[in-house]
């Protein structure tokens, strides 16, 4: 797949403090990439750098294939921080600002997006009198106006309540599935960037300090036993060759992952101990994504 | 470049401030012109060893350079006069910076932003839909003047060339005028400091070159430094009555550019160098 987004050490300075230190990060077509980071991690600073709202120190970024920068912004539609709203308004009366200013001549382009995000019915009715989820939809609409390729969403589901969360969840699921839109998106909801999520990247101190697929996590987090031995070497050939399994893998300092016998972990110990091997531990493994981002942040007490 | 003006004129009309100030800028020109006839009507009650001196500015948007005129007011006279005072630089003053730091604290400069305009074009769009808004409330203005005065006096006769003059120079100078407000609202960015500095700058700042004239005059042992000739609004109110003077009109002239242009070159490099939060 071409690559949407592609940064190379993308640095930004703030009183000599990196915000955003040295990332090079993939965003590939069709993807929906989770951005994952503590608060004050980089993220928001990484998509302003992306957006065009502030100038990188260093590094370089590339939007669809090397597209030139300013091209390439007027096919991304951003909502960075919060909804940017013009609270005197109704929703119409913004998006059709929106509209203006990207030169879109299909004044039913407007009605489009309303219904997109469901609120066609709001009338008259000015933007600071809408709730968070009205206004969270309303800056995806107007992220959605002109048919953006690439869409930036920095915690769009922040505040928002379950039934708020579903909607927007089910929004960028259509999106992304029905029109091909790519997204990055950032949250704090692991569990809700769980579901949706195609792609990842783990930002920490302004560093990226990892990037990974859906396939990926999910074979870094399956569940296995871990087993630490004293003979990792004589420990593999007894799996093969009594328990019949391929199914582990070896891990340093000893230690195994078998992603088989998950239920019979007596069994297993049994077998070693029996054909001379001492097991020092062995016990279930596994992990969310959650407990990934908190064993890639150094554990619960940093994260 | 035109969709940013399509946007920026789409919002200036629907800007309530706007529609307010310029309602308030009308009224009290009304108003200011009806004082002087009030004050005339008062002026026949009073004997004339009682009458001293200059007829007291009591209208907010008329000055004392008015007194030429005494005795000949007329519509042409109130249109030229209505430019005497603050009222309009401060209420553009206030329309601006409401207009300009909306943007920053509503935060939709970075969907602006975002959509691959240069800095610089975003700054000149808000300049030029600043300049329209100031351009109407001073004809408006004008015409509120000239209309009211003409309905009490009579319109009144003058060189036309001497009118058209006035109204380029005043057009111009409020032009200039616009340009500062928008580059302190640029760089200020929060609409209470822009709104005040704004109206600090119309009302009180001309106090600088005054202070800095008496010091050079001090060192000097001379009273020759006039500083506050150029400055802006000290050239607005000069610029306020019938027939004109060539050099006024001369210095008025380079006084406005200058200061659009330092203010404008000022506002851009700040703009183009800060990052939109």
């Amino acid at each position: 797949m071409p690559l949407i987004l592609e940064t190379s050490g993308l640095t930004k300075l703030y009183g000599g403090r990196a915000a955003v230190n040295q990332v090079s990060l993939h965003v590939k077509e069709g993807d929906i990439y989770g951005f994952i980071g503590k608060n004050g991690a980089g993220k928001t600073t990484f998509m302003r750098l992306v957006t065009g709202l502030a100038r990188p120190d260093k590094g370089s970024m590339a939007l669809f294939g090397g597209q030139s920068l300013t091209e390439g912004r007027r096919r991304i539609g951003s909502m960075i921080e919060y909804p940017s709203l013009y609270p005197n308004m109704t929703a119409r009366e913004n998006l059709e600002a929106h509209r203006r200013l990207l030169g879109i001549p299909e004044k039913n382009s407007v009605d489009e997006v309303l219904q997109t995000v469901h609120l066609t019915d709001t009338g008259n009715k000015e933007v600071k009198h809408f709730s968070l989820g009205m206004r969270q939809r309303l800056g995806i609409a107007q992220c959605l106006l002109g048919h953006p390729d690439f869409l930036i969403l920095d915690e769009p589901i922040n505040g928002l309540d379950p039934t708020g969360i579903k909607e927007i969840r089910d929004l960028l699921l259509t999106l992304n599935g029905e029109k091909g839109i790519t997204i990055l998106l950032s949250s704090h909801i692991l569990g809700e960037l769980a579901k949706i999520a195609t792609c990842y990247g783990i930002i920490n101190q302004g560093v990226l300090v990892d990037e990974f697929s859906k396939d990926e996590l999910q074979t870094r987090c399956r569940r296995c036993l871990r087993i630490q031995v004293d003979d990792v070497k004589k420990a593999a050939q007894v799996l093969e060759s009594v328990l019949k399994t391929d199914q582990f893998d070896v891990l340093p300092d000893q230690t195994l992952r078998l992603f088989a016998y998950l239920e019979d972990s007596g069994k297993v110990n049994t077998t070693l101990v029996q054909n001379g091997v001492t097991v020092m531990t062995i016990a279930p493994a596994g992990q969310d994504l959650e407990g990934y981002f908190m064993q890639r942040m150094g554990g619960y007490g940093n994260a | 470049m035109l969709n940013l003006l399509h946007t920026e004129f789409y919002k200036l009309w629907r800007q309530k401030s706007f529609y307010i100030c310029t309602l308030v800028l009308v009224v009290f020109t009304v108003l200011s012109v009806f004082s002087y006839e009030l004050l005339n009507m008062m002026a026949e009650l009073i004997p004339p060893e009682v009458a001293q001196g200059d007829i007291p500015s009591y209208g907010v948007g008329m000055s004392t350079s008015a007194i030429g005129f005494e005795g000949d007011m007329s519509g042409l006279w109130a249109l030229a006069t209505s430019f005497g005072g603050n009222l309009l630089p401060v209420l553009i003053g206030i329309v601006i910076a409401l207009f300009v730091t909306a943007d920053f604290s509503h935060g939709t400069l970075k969907n602006i932003a975002a959509k691959g305009f240069s800095r610089t074009s975003i700054y000149v769009s808000k300049l030029i839909t600043g300049a329209v808004a100031g351009t109407l409330m001073l004809l408006l203005m004008a015409g509120a003047a000239l209309v009211t005065g003409t309905i009490l006096w009579g319109f009144g006769t003058a060189d036309a060339a001497d009118v058209f003059t006035l109204l380029l120079m005043q057009v111009l100078m409020h032009l200039a005028t616009v340009g500062v407000m928008v580059a302190i609202s640029f760089l200020l960015r929060s609409i209470g400091g822009a709104v005040a500095v704004n109206i600090c700058v119309v009302s009180f700042a001309v106090l600088i070159p005054q202070l800095i004239s008496a010091f050079l005059n001090y060192l000097l042992k001379e009273d020759r430094v006039d500083l506050s000739k150029y400055w802006l609004f000290s050239n607005i109110t000069e610029l306020s009555a019938l027939p004109l003077n060539g050099d006024a009109v001369l210095r008025c002239s380079i006084v406005a550019v200058a200061t659009f242009a330092v203010f404008t070159f000022f506002g851009v490099y700040s703009f183009v160098r800060r990052d939109i939060k």
